[in-house]
């Protein structure tokens, strides 16, 4: 990452914070903070899927994994949130090790199966193991209380600011020696393993840090929405995921961000087709695909390509 | 000096068996050749040797300590052993230059730790890797491709980047399975110059091949393989003169080659 787009970075959270300060439109803050959730979730399954290639349509049950330890420990168990939120994280992150460790040697329509089955699992879970999670009620989480004023009040800030701080570890991890192996395990696995790269490591490694992430996604939406049902964390969840990382141009950070933006925007916008909305939305989502195959990233860059093919300098792009 | 010492080396898939007792030694700074008709067990020996494929009798000893029976693919790379596929496996929708840079992954430090957190550390050796694989990839007279996407590029430039990422490794023993397959002329001309200066440089070859002239002028010692079994070895102009070779493999017009 380099220092203009950290800049551009840190300008875009301190626009954001200062517009959440001046309470123009709470209505808007929330969509900033559903933007920053979902940013973070497909940030995490981008880390699976986009740069090391393994599909994965459960994240939704990471995403409840983190909301639900989160709310338990702090509501049922009187648990202070500073411990809550890192053993919420911790438990994800060794759930997924658990089930990522025998499945990730899956791979294609398999893994996809294999990932479904966990999220429908930990879907019902959430719905039918009462004592623990009340189930279809839900459970509430007073914000103000468990975290107290002083958080409670700057929450928006703390999920802006971690949203941007994932970005970065996102953008430092794909120009890194850690990025080259899992997209050369993404792109060949024999070849992989040729030049040393054991693939199983760095697969699961990708699987835990996606789980994290959505953990992370799933403790915010906990405290910001407070009230967590299972509803929220199905299986369309985790294909929206799966979706934003498509359209934003799989294995790319800025347009995966861009994608979220979008993918939380859109349902509002289209608020008034009122039943017809999924259907404009996957009108919508067709045409990206047709017109961008490569998703937005795609967009950014085709004026570049454009350039490229107008002024072809003498070796700049090669292909002859 | 032997650097590979093959000994009794037997493969069976069911019933058939591939390799059939074969005993083979690479030399060190030689480059060995590997020679046989379609089918004769070349490569499933080679797969033995680069662990992806377990062995079912036999011992593969490297550097005169370690027994390759039982290893990992992955760690081979580590003992100084690299190899190049039949089928290449480049990573085809990254750059000639990100294919070599992800082939100094054992020689490098960074751990997922101090990538997350952009360490100072993880910079520098960014920076570093990148000028020693550009390096490379001038050696090898591909500088003008070094941003293209590795599926892009010709058959034969494909090969030398395999071949690339396969040095950069920094292997003592570099296994080539069949480098001329699919080359032009002078894309074969071009690779043979490359193979002699890199054994000219240290580094001893182990190679599969079908063609015969190209063989003949690079190898020093060959072996050959017919049916799994070892029919003949020795220096080229042996090799290419004996009868059961000439029989099984060169055909007739060969021998006053």
């Amino acid at each position: 990452m380099n220092k203009k787009s950290r800049i551009a970075l840190l300008i875009l959270i301190i626009l954001l914070i200062i517009f959440n300060k001046s309470r123009i439109n709470p209505y808007y803050s929330q969509i900033i903070q559903m933007i920053a959730i979902n940013a973070i979730l497909a940030l995490g399954l981008n880390l699976v899927f986009g740069h090391t290639g393994q599909i994965s349509i459960g994240q939704a049950g990471f995403y409840a994994l983190g909301a639900y330890t989160s709310a338990i420990l702090e509501i049922k168990l009187n648990v202070s949130f500073l411990i809550a939120w890192p053993s919420a994280v911790i438990l994800t992150c060794l759930v997924a090790y658990a089930i990522g460790k025998p499945i990730l040697k899956l791979h294609g329509h398999y893994l996809a199966m294999a990932t479904i089955a966990f999220g429908m699992i930990v879907e019902s879970l959430a719905t039918n193991w009462l004592p623990v999670t009340s189930g279809h009620d839900g459970i509430y989480i007073p914000t103000r209380e468990v975290l107290g004023p002083l958080v409670a009040q700057n929450l928006f800030e703390i999920v802006v600011i971690s949203t941007g701080f994932l970005y970065v570890v996102c953008e430092n991890i794909e120009y890194s020696r850690i990025g080259r192996a899992i997209r050369s395990v993404r792109e060949n696995e024999i070849g992989a393993s040729a030049i040393g790269i054991e693939h199983s490591k760095y697969k699961v490694m990708m699987f835990v840090l996606g789980g994290g992430f959505s953990a992370i996604a799933g403790i915010f939406y906990a405290h910001l929405n407070t009230v967590i049902t299972p509803e929220v964390f199905n299986m369309h969840t985790s294909i929206q995921i799966l979706m934003i990382v498509v359209l934003g141009g799989i294995g790319s950070n800025i347009g995966v961000v861009m994608a979220a933006t979008i993918v939380t925007i859109l349902p509002e916008l289209l608020y008034g087709f009122a039943g017809y909305n999924i259907l404009v939305y996957g009108v919508l989502v067709c045409i990206v695909l047709v017109f961008a195959p490569k998703g937005l990233f795609g967009l950014i860059e085709y004026p570049k390509r454009l350039k490229n093919k107008l002024f072809v300098k003498e070796g700049g792009n090669g292909i002859t | 000096m032997a650097l590979l010492e093959i000994t009794g080396l037997v493969k069976k898939f069911g019933g058939l068996t591939a390799v059939d007792h074969v005993d083979l030694i690479a030399e060190k700074q030689k480059i060995t050749g590997l020679i046989g008709p379609n089918g004769a067990g070349k490569t499933t020996l080679f797969n033995m040797v680069g662990c992806t494929l377990p062995v079912t009798e036999g011992k593969i000893v490297f550097d005169g300590r370690l027994d390759l029976t039982k290893m990992a693919p992955h760690k081979l790379v580590y003992e100084g052993i690299t190899r190049t596929f039949q089928i290449e496996k480049l990573f085809k929708k990254m750059s000639v230059l990100e294919n070599i840079m992800a082939a100094y992954y054992p020689h490098t430090r960074t751990n997922l730790a101090s990538a997350i957190l952009g360490l100072p550390i993880v910079k520098r050796e960014e920076l570093e890797v990148r000028a020693k694989a550009i390096e490379l990839v001038e050696e090898f007279g591909l500088g003008s491709i070094l941003n293209v996407l590795a599926g892009n590029l010709s058959t034969g430039q494909q090969r030398l980047v395999e071949i690339m990422r396969a040095v950069a490794g920094k292997p003592k023993l570099l296994m080539l399975d069949e480098p001329a397959a699919g080359l032009n002329t002078i894309e074969t001309e071009n690779l043979l110059i490359h193979l002699r200066k890199l054994n000219e440089n240290g580094l001893s070859l182990l190679i599969i091949e079908h063609n015969m002239k190209f063989m003949m002028r690079l190898a020093d010692y060959i072996y050959v393989l017919n049916f799994g079994k070892l029919i003949a070895k020795g220096n080229p102009s042996e090799v290419c003169n004996d009868a059961e070779v000439v029989k099984a493999y060169l055909g007739k017009e060969y021998r006053h080659a």
